[in-house]
């Protein structure tokens, strides 16, 4: 087998993803000058999602060390240079800062949005919320990155399982404060209390299915069937669990059919949006659900590969669909800068994850760690 | 008909005493084309069961199925119920609001997969039953349960008291036995 070596293929998908970054960002620089409202929306939907994924990579190691399990073998070499980026991304929130009143209607001179609102939807303390909680997670990344390498694969130890524990509960009471200042308060009149699971399940989706597309593609070899199984299943899991919170929440409202509720859901029911909210159930729940119903697909990397890319690729779709209907009130326009702007954003994510996975020392475990992992 | 005096022969059974050996007898068993055969262990043991020829069942299809079926019927009673049989507005909404009708359809699908996974498995497995000829063998009692057996029916094709005997022989069984039922 002529196999072009693993570095090199690495590095080749490095160089493309460069490119993407530059020409992506090019684009979007162009726009600033057409249409400058536009290049916040866009940068906000592209970081929203991939500093999504970081989020979600942590979630996927925090869950590994309270949980253990064989997937963690092939899982967690990816998941943890995914997560390295989460610096990055931290970095990549301050440029957004200048900008909030291109697309936050309070952040707007001028609008008046209610009197405790007033106090608690302000620019300084958007400011101050957003950059403490990427401070904290940072922190967190980098404490489990130090752990893990001094034993990638130990049976998950009390103190493992104590970090893995307090980095999810931290996570998820910042992602309460967060998931209302970066997507909710676009509609400054609309809440919902299912909103930040819905926030969270997006991150640890996405992730999972980047995860799994990475493992089918560079350790093909390397992976064995029941690791590959479990991940599937995990998959399938999160993909019923993500139909699950996405729908429960649609039917809370609709059932209750308050005007300050529903108005979210008529945003995203006119001018070309019902087209994506159809498209968004079929491909990011109905096709992965009942191809990964077969035990068959989920033991082949083949099928598991493209499943992945697919659930990722939706995940991305549903974040500009939780965004651009708040925002393009007039019905939906062309997605040319929320694209570039995925992709420019996308290319420097990759770009800097593949330089960690690069480094990520071999992925060779022993029998008696294996069986360790397996217990 | 079954003779009281004389019980006909279920088939022939071997005892080892490590899994390894077991997996052995049962692939040579194989190679000499038996099929109706099956092994007793105390835990399972990895690819005993594909070696046994047990590729594949029906279960994954018949929980589909039911899985199916329980959410065709969740939908179609509602359906009948809110809309042919006792159309009721309920807040202006239209007789066929299908978000309303989804958990009940979630509900049922569910339900209807896991009875019939559950109980195709127990019944294509056989039971309910009371008893099995395995069960007159004397030394498969708890005593013994640290042991593996592989027993070799008597319908099987293949099966020739005296050739079978000699086949499980040389594969150095701790002991082998006639089961009688």
């Amino acid at each position: 087998m002529n196999e072009v070596p693993m570095s090199t293929q690495i590095q080749h998908w490095q160089r493309i993803a460069w490119c993407c970054c530059t020409s992506g960002f090019a684009v979007l620089m162009i726009v600033f000058f057409i249409e400058r409202p536009r290049v916040m929306e866009s940068y906000w939907i592209a970081w929203i999602f991939w500093a999504g994924v970081s989020f979600g990579s942590l979630l996927i190691l925090m869950m590994h060390n309270l949980t253990g399990g064989a997937w963690g073998i092939a899982a967690r070499p990816v998941a943890e240079a995914a997560a390295m980026t989460l610096p990055l991304m931290a970095l990549m929130f301050l440029p957004a800062l200048p900008l909030l009143g291109d697309l936050f209607p309070w952040a707007k001179p001028g609008t008046v949005i209610g009197p405790h609102k007033q106090v608690y939807l302000t620019p300084t303390w958007f400011g101050i919320r957003g950059v403490t909680t990427l401070a904290v997670l940072s922190g967190f990344t980098i404490l489990l990155g130090l752990w893990q390498r001094h034993a990638p694969f130990r049976r998950p130890s009390s103190q493992s399982a104590g970090l893995g524990a307090t980095a999810l509960v931290t996570y998820l009471g910042m992602m309460l404060f967060v998931s209302t200042d970066w997507v909710s308060s676009l509609n400054p009149g609309w809440f919902s209390t299912m909103f930040v699971v819905i926030f969270a399940v997006d991150h640890f989706l996405s992730a999972l299915a980047f995860t799994v597309f990475i493992v089918t593609k560079f350790q093909r070899t390397s992976a064995e069937v029941e690791q590959l199984h479990d991940l599937g299943t995990l998959l399938f899991t999160f993909v019923f669990f993500w139909a699950y919170v996405t729908f429960s929440q649609f039917l809370i409202i609709w059932s209750g059919n308050l005007p300050r509720e529903i108005s979210w859901y008529l945003q995203r029911s006119s001018g070309g949006w019902p087209y994506v909210t159809i498209l968004l159930a079929v491909v990011q729940f109905g096709v992965p659900f009942v191809l990964l119903l077969s035990r068959a697909a989920k033991r082949s990397a083949v099928v598991l590969g493209p499943v992945a890319l697919l659930i990722f690729c939706a995940n991305a779709m549903h974040t500009w669909w939780l965004i651009a209907p708040s925002v393009q009130t007039k019905g939906m326009r062309v997605p040319y800068a929320e694209l570039a702007a995925l992709i420019g954003m996308g290319g420097l994510w990759t770009a800097i994850f593949l330089g960690f996975f690069k480094s990520q020392r071999p992925l060779q475990v022993n029998a008696a760690e294996t069986e360790v992992a397996y217990e | 008909m079954k003779s009281p005096v004389q019980p006909s022969l279920y088939g022939l059974v071997a005892e080892f005493v490590e899994p390894k050996d077991l997996l052995a007898a049962v692939n040579e068993a194989r190679n000499a084309s038996y099929s109706h055969m099956d092994a007793y262990t105390p835990y399972p043991v990895e690819g005993l069961a594909e070696k046994l020829g047990m590729r594949s069942n029906a279960v994954p299809l018949i929980t589909l199925l039911c899985g199916i079926a329980g959410g065709t019927i969740a939908y179609g009673m509602q359906y009948y119920s809110a809309v042919i049989d006792y159309p009721l507005n309920v807040g202006g909404r239209p007789l066929h609001s299908w978000p309303a009708f989804v958990p009940i359809l979630f509900e049922l699908t569910i339900l209807g997969a896991a009875i019939g996974a559950v109980f195709s498995m127990i019944f294509l497995n056989g039971l309910p039953r009371l008893h099995h000829p395995i069960f007159e063998t004397p030394f498969f009692t708890a005593r013994n349960a640290s042991r593996f057996y592989l027993c070799i029916e008597a319908c099987d094709p293949q099966f020739d008291e005296s050739k079978t005997r000699a086949l499980l022989e040389k594969q150095s069984p701790a002991i082998i036995w006639e089961v009688r039922s």
